[in-house]
C-alpha cells in the first residue's frame, strides 16, 4: 500500500489500545449520540477538548487522523457554503445583492463541521486503536444476546471480519492492477468525469475476477478445515473487561454532566 | 536507451507507522539493448525498482535517467517515459479484462493512438511472437489454459513494441516447458529487435542462461554486480543473500573437484560444457 487506508488498524499498545473492545464500542456509541447534544461554544469545546484527550493517548501520529478527515473535507464544505447562504435568523453580518449572511448561519455552519469532524475522529479512533479481530470479537460478544430472536450473530461477525480482513488485500490489488493498465497507457486522470469512470473498466473487470477467486478460495479453504457455524465454537483469545473500561463509564458519566451543565 | 540510476531511495508510507525503506542509495547502470537480470531474497526490492524505472511510482530522492529523460522526486516525465517502457508483471494474466483476446492485446496501442490498420499489425505482430495461433484471436481470454492467458498477457505488452521490456518473474506458476520456451521467446526478441530486457527471477538457472550482466539486490541496494560468470564465483557472498548457484555451475564445481585443469565456470548451457569437454577429449586423444 502507498498510502493508509481509511480505518486501518495501527497496532500500538497505549491505554486507548488496551481497551476491551466491547467497552471501545459502546463508549463511541454512546459518545456518538452525545456529540448531537452539543449546541454551544462551551459544549462543543468540552467534546473537543475530550477527543484531544484521546488522540494524544492513543499515541497514533496527528498526520493519520488528518488523512482521514480528508475525505469528508468536500462534505464539510458542502455544509458550511449551504448554512452561510441558507440559513436565516440573527443580525445580518453581510449583505451584498442577492447574498445575506446570517448570524445563526454562520453559527451553524461551525457547529455542524465541528460535528462531522469529532464523529470522523471518533470513529478514526476506534477503527485505529482496535484490530479487526478485536472488533469483530467486541461485536459478536455484544450482539450475542439477540440470537435468541433469530439474529445470526456470529455469521455476521463473521461476514464482518472477513470484509474487514481483505479491505487491504483488495486496495493492494486495484494498485497493482491499475499500475499495469497505466503501463499499458491507460490514464486514469484526464478527461472528463464519465470517460474517467470509462476508464476505470479495465481495472474494475479484473479486480471483480479476482475477488471472486479469492472467495472461493476462502470458502474451500474453511471447508477443508471443517469449518461450520458458530454453533459450540470455542475462542482461543477470551474477552476480558478490566478495571480501565470501568474507568470508561466514569468519563462517560462526567462527560453527559458537563454537557448537560454547558448546553442551553 | 541507457539507463542509469543515481543514489536512488523509496521509502513506502513515510510518516506512519508503517513506513519501509524498500530502497536505499542504490546504483546501477544499464546499457543499451543488454538483458540483464535482477536477482534478490523476497523482500529486497526488486520489485520496487522497476516500478520506478517503468515511470509507475516517484523515487523519494535520487534520479532515474532513461535515454534523455529524467525521473526524479517531482519529474513530470514519468508519462513520457511509459512509453517507451513495457511492463510483465507477475502473474500478469490476472490483468485481463476484454471479451476476446485480439482486443484485449489491443488496448496498449489503442491507447498509443495508433490507426486501426496499426493496432490490427501490432497485435497480429505479438500473437505471433508469443506463439499464439491466430484461431485463439475471437475467443474470450478467460476460457485459455492458464499458460495460453500469461501468453496474451505478454502479448499486450510486446504490442506496445517497448524499447525497454521488464519482466517480473514471468515464470512463476509455468510448466517446465512453458517457462523455458518464454523465456526463449523473449531472448529471441531481445537479439531480433535489440531490445533492452530487464528480468527479474528467483530462478539462478534462467538468469545464468539469458542474462548477459546480473545485478543481486539485498535490504535494498546493490550488493553484487558483473557477468554471470563474475558473480557465479562469489559463492560465499552469494549464500548471504540466500542466493544458489545455478545447477550447471554445481555441476562443473564438482567435476572440478576430480580433474585438473579445471573447467571454467562461466559455462552456463549444457550445450558449452559438452563442447568444451568434447575439445578436452580430443586433445587428450591426440596427444
Ligand atoms: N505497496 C507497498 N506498500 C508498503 N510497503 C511495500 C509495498 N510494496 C513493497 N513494500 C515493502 O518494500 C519492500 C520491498 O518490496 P518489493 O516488493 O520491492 O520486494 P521484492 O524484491 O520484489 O520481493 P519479491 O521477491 O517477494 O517479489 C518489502 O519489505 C515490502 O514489504
Ligand atoms: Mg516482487
Amino acid at each position: 500500500m502507498n498510502q493508509l487506508v481509511i480505518g486501518q488498524y495501527v497496532p500500538g499498545r497505549s491505554l486507548i489500545h488496551q481497551l476491551d473492545p466491547r467497552a471501545k464500542l459502546a463508549f463511541v456509541f454512546a459518545y456518538m449520540i452525545l456529540v448531537f447534544f452539543a449546541n454551544n461554544i462551551a459544549s462543543y469545546g468540552l467534546l473537543l477538548f475530550f477527543s484531544a484527550c484521546t488522540i494524544y493517548l492513543s499515541q497514533i501520529p496527528l498526520r493519520i487522523f488528518s488523512a482521514s478527515l480528508k475525505p469528508i473535507l468536500f462534505l464539510i464544505l458542502v455544509m458550511i457554503l449551504f448554512h452561510l447562504f441558507l440559513t436565516k435568523g440573527g443580525q445580518v453580518l453581510f449583505h451584498f445583492s442577492f447574498l445575506t449572511i446570517y448570524e445563526e448561519g454562520v453559527r451553524q455552519a461551525v457547529f455542524i463541521s465541528l460535528r462531522l469532524i469529532l464523529l470522523v475522529l471518533t470513529a478514526s479512533l476506534l477503527t485505529f486503536t482496535t484490530s479487526p479481530m478485536d472488533l469483530t470479537d467486541g461485536l459478536e460478544n455484544m450482539l450475542h444476546p439477540f440470537t435468541r430472536f433469530g439474529l445470526p450473530a456470529h455469521e455476521f461477525a463473521l461476514m464482518m471480519s472477513i470484509a474487514l480482513r481483505f479491505i487491504p488485500t483488495i486496495w493492494d490489488e486495484t494498485e497493482k492492477i491499475k499500475k499495469a493498465q497505466m503501463a499499458r497507457g491507460a490514464d486514469f486522470e484526464s478527461g472528463h468525469i464519465f470517460r474517467r469512470v470509462k476508464s476505470y473498466i479495465p481495472v474494475l473487470i479484473p479486480l471483480f475476477i479476482s475477488a471472486f477467486r479469492r472467495a472461493e478460495d476462502l470458502a474451500l479453504a474453511m471447508e477443508a478445515r471443517c469449518y461450520r457455524g458458530g454453533i459450540n465454537r470455542t475462542k482461543l483469545r477470551e474477552l476480558h473487561f478490566s478495571t480501565k473500561d470501568l474507568g470508561l463509564v466514569i468519563i462517560f458519566a462526567f462527560l453527559v454532566l458537563g454537557i448537560c451543565l454547558l448546553r442551553e | 536507451m541507457e539507463i542509469v540510476i543515481k543514489n536512488l531511495n523509496h521509502i513506502y508510507m513515510p510518516g506512519t507507522p508503517f513506513e519501509r525503506q524498500a530502497l536505499q542509495d542504490l546504483n546501477m547502470q544499464i546499457s543499451s539493448g543488454s538483458f540483464v537480470a535482477i536477482l534478490g531474497q523476497t523482500g529486497s526490492g526488486k520489485s520496487t525498482l522497476i516500478q520506478l524505472i517503468a515511470g509507475l511510482m516517484s523515487p523519494t530522492s535520487g534520479n532515474i535517467q532513461i535515454g534523455s529523460y529524467h525521473l526524479t522526486p517531482n519529474s513530470k516525465e514519468r508519462l513520457a517515459v511509459r512509453k517507451h517502457v513495457g511492463v510483465v508483471f507477475q502473474y500478469p494474466e490476472h490483468q485481463l479484462f476484454e471479451e476476446t483476446v485480439v482486443k484485449d492485446i489491443a488496448f496498449g496501442p489503442r491507447n498509443q493512438g495508433l490507426s486501426e490498420k496499426e493496432v490490427t499489425e501490432r497485435v497480429q505482430m505479438a500473437m505471433e511472437m508469443v506463439g499464439l495461433s491466430p484461431e485463439l484471436g475471437d475467443r474470450s481470454p478467460f476460457q485459455l489454459s492458464g499458460g495460453q492467458m500469461r501468453r496474451v498477457a505478454i502479448a499486450g505488452v510486446l504490442a506496445l513494441s517497448p524499447e525497454i521490456l521488464i519482466l517480473d518473474e514471468p515464470t512463476a506458476g509455468l510448466d517446465p516447458h512453458g517457462k523455458s520456451e518464454l523465456l526463449n521467446t523473449i531472448s529471441k526478441l531481445h537479439k531480433e529487435r535489440q531490445m533492452t530486457v530487464i528480468l527479474v527471477t528467483h530462478d539462478m538457472n534462467d538468469a545464468a542462461r539469458f542474462a548477459d550482466y546480473l545485478f543481486v539486490l539485498a535490504r535494498g541496494t546493490c550488493e553484487l554486480e558483473g557477468t554471470p560468470g563474475d558473480v557465479f564465483k562469489e559463492q560465499d557472498h552469494l549464500v548471504q543473500f540466500a542466493l544458489d548457484l545455478p545447477d550447471i555451475t554445481r555441476l562443473i564445481n564438482q567435476l572440478n573437484r576430480q580433474i585438473h585443469p579445471p573447467i571454467p565456470t562461466n559455462i552456463f548451457s549444457m550445450n558449452e560444457l559438452e563442447n568444451h569437454l568434447i575439445e578436452r577429449l580430443k586433445k587428450v586423444v591426440s596427444l
